[in-house]
């Protein structure tokens, strides 16, 4: 007699587990990362599902989280190889306007666009992935001492662009 | 000094961040899953009409596959299969005794490189670096010490070696340090001012493409934007006239035998344009039956291939047309997929949790057992050298897909 309350199949209830305790948190990393808010879903749902197609193997790893998050940044960086070609493209259409008010997070992913596509990963990989020092190393195959070098660069050009950034409203809010 | 403005800002975009994307419910997965399993079949299907339809393709298909249709057959180079059993070096520079800095190891050929140790410490989340710098002309069996010194100490750098004797050193916003004696002295380059040594190694060549006024150097914040990019020769200036290839114009390579490949990517199509003559004519070929396709060109240049990874693919240069062939692992990256020669390809597989990799020749794709990698390159000279977990470097030497292995730690 089948019981009054079914479980869902082993492979739906384990992957829904890792899928929507991370799903969220893998999408606003990709997000700060590319600076596309659709992007960074669609490249994130498409980790998902690769690592769904695999569950009966991933579900075994001790950190079957880890492997989907090098999925989706293994996506984003290439997605941003073509992103670099398509930014000149763009360049052709840009409209110049004076950029309104806008919500913070939205000037947290413009000031993050201005970094490099290395400092940009290690910043994003250690403030909002909460990635070691050692856990980006082994990441992007580099030395600790290189992502030491990048964050340092990450963080002062961020903070150099907030306070002029800051500097250029104040001086809009004296000239009006 | 910590700049806890800045973790405030990270935390409130998360925060505000968090909630705002829309995962697909699990049962659509199933759906996904089936379509992409479609996709790949259909690929394959596409791929096998389309070797029919062509005389090319018409000769594969009779080299492979139609017994009653007999053709030339390739002859099978691959002999028994590769293996991965490096050999462990260590890299022993003489008054370098550090026992906690982190090695880079820059080969520039099978026999010379350069070994640059760092050593940085976190403090208030603002990093102090220190640095040594080794060189070996005999595929490190033996190092020497160099006179960098401490003019690099305290900044972030990036290094260019060029050969045995001539490296650059980066000191990231601060200048340029350059040696071509193999260490023994280094002259002060400004920012402004790139060695064109540095420039050579960071542009693959003599020849780079960059935005007007940009040195190749800049990023992030100090990048410079254009609208069309220009090819550029190393030390003389943007060249005249410049190539007029359709499309968004994507990346430069040099060949070892000099040619230049300039590709441009124009809606479904990669066009492609070769010089021979030093970027002086252009002459195009092909184009790649796909989108955003990356070549790569083995050591000695007279090998081209196309890649793209989504969905894969994979076309080599046959004449002036790019024929498509098969057998590429379904999951790669562009940029793992390196040209070694030989019609063999070195691929690092896309599936990144078991980190293998290995040789594709012929249209059959043969794992490298025991390798477990986070990258590989190939030098000029076609030595491979591999990024293994835990960040050693392995180095292939010989040719073909059955390589003489050495492993260095410091």
């Amino acid at each position: 007699m089948p019981s009054a309350t079914a479980q869902a199949p082993p492979k739906e209830g384990e992957f829904a587990d890792l899928y929507h305790g991370h799903f969220q948190r893998l999408a606003m990393q990709l997000y700060a990362y590319l600076g596309d808010h659709a992007e960074a879903q669609d490249l994130t749902q498409e980790a998902f599902c690769r690592a769904y197609e695999r569950w009966d193997h991933i579900r075994t790893y001790d950190d079957p989280s880890a492997w989907v998050r090098r999925v989706a940044w293994n996506l984003a960086t290439s997605r941003l190889r073509r992103v670099k070609v398509a930014v000149r493209h763009l360049g052709k259409q840009r409209e110049e306007h004076v950029p309104g008010p806008e919500p913070d997070h939205v000037a947290l992913v413009r000031a993050l666009a201005t970094l490099s596509a290395r400092h940009r990963r290690a910043v994003v990989l250690h403030h909002l992935c909460h990635l070691s020092v050692a856990e980006i190393a082994r990441q992007e195959d580099v030395a600790e001492g290189t992502v030491r070098s990048w964050l340092s660069r990450g963080r002062t050009a961020l903070a150099a662009y907030f306070n002029e950034t800051t500097d250029e409203a104040t001086l809009e809010v004296r000239r009006g | 000094m910590a700049d806890t403005r800045l973790e405030e800002r990270f935390a409130a975009f998360e925060a505000q961040v968090t909630g705002t994307f829309r995962p697909a419910p699990i049962t659509g997965m199933t759906t996904r899953v089936r379509r992409r399993r479609r996709l790949r079949r259909g690929l394959l299907t596409g791929f096998l009409a389309a070797l029919v339809a062509t005389p090319a393709g018409g000769y594969a298909v009779a080299g492979y596959h139609d017994d009653a249709r007999p053709g030339p057959t390739p002859t099978p180079t691959m002999t028994g299969p590769p293996r991965f059993d490096p050999v462990d070096r260590q890299i022993a520079v003489p008054g370098v005794t550090w026992r906690d800095a982190h090695v880079r190891l820059a080969l520039t050929d099978a026999a010379h490189g350069w070994a640059f140790f760092e050593r940085c410490e976190d403090e208030n989340e603002s990093t102090t670096c220190t640095y040594a710098l080794g060189v070996t002309a005999d595929a490190g069996a033996t190092w020497n010490a160099t006179a960098l010194g401490t003019r690099a100490d305290g900044r972030p750098v990036n290094i260019y070696p060029l050969d045995g004797r001539t490296l650059a050193v980066h000191v990231i916003t601060k200048g340029f340090l350059l040696t071509t004696d193999g260490g023994a002295t280094f002259t002060e380059y400004p920012e402004s001012e790139p060695p064109v040594q540095a420039q050579r190694v960071n542009a693959g060549g003599d020849f780079a493409l960059l935005c007007p006024g940009a040195t190749g150097f800049q990023d992030g914040a100090s990048s410079v934007e254009c609208a069309r990019p220009q090819v550029y020769k190393i030390g003389a200036g943007a060249v005249t006239p410049q190539p007029t290839l359709r499309g968004d114009l994507a990346e430069l390579w040099q060949g070892g035998d000099g040619k230049l490949w300039l590709t441009s990517w124009d809606g479904d199509v990669t066009r492609v344009a070769i010089s021979y003559d030093s970027a002086r004519t252009w002459q195009e070929v092909g184009p790649v039956p796909a989108a955003e396709a990356k070549l790569t060109l083995s050591p000695t240049g007279n090998e081209v291939w196309a890649v793209t990874d989504e969905p894969a693919g994979l076309w080599r240069l046959d004449g002036s047309r790019f024929v498509a062939q098969k057998g590429l692992p379904t999951e790669v990256f562009q940029h793992n997929v390196l040209a070694i020669g030989d019609g063999i390809l070195l691929i690092k597989d896309g599936n990144d949790d078991t980190l293998t990799g290995g040789f594709w020749q012929d249209g059959r794709y043969q794992e490298l057992a025991g390798l477990r990698t986070v990258g590989m390159s190939v030098l000029p000279d076609g030595t491979i050298v591999v990024v293994e977990r835990g960040l050693t470097t392995v180095v292939g030497t010989g040719e073909g897909v059955h390589r003489t292995w050495t492993r260095f730690s410091s």
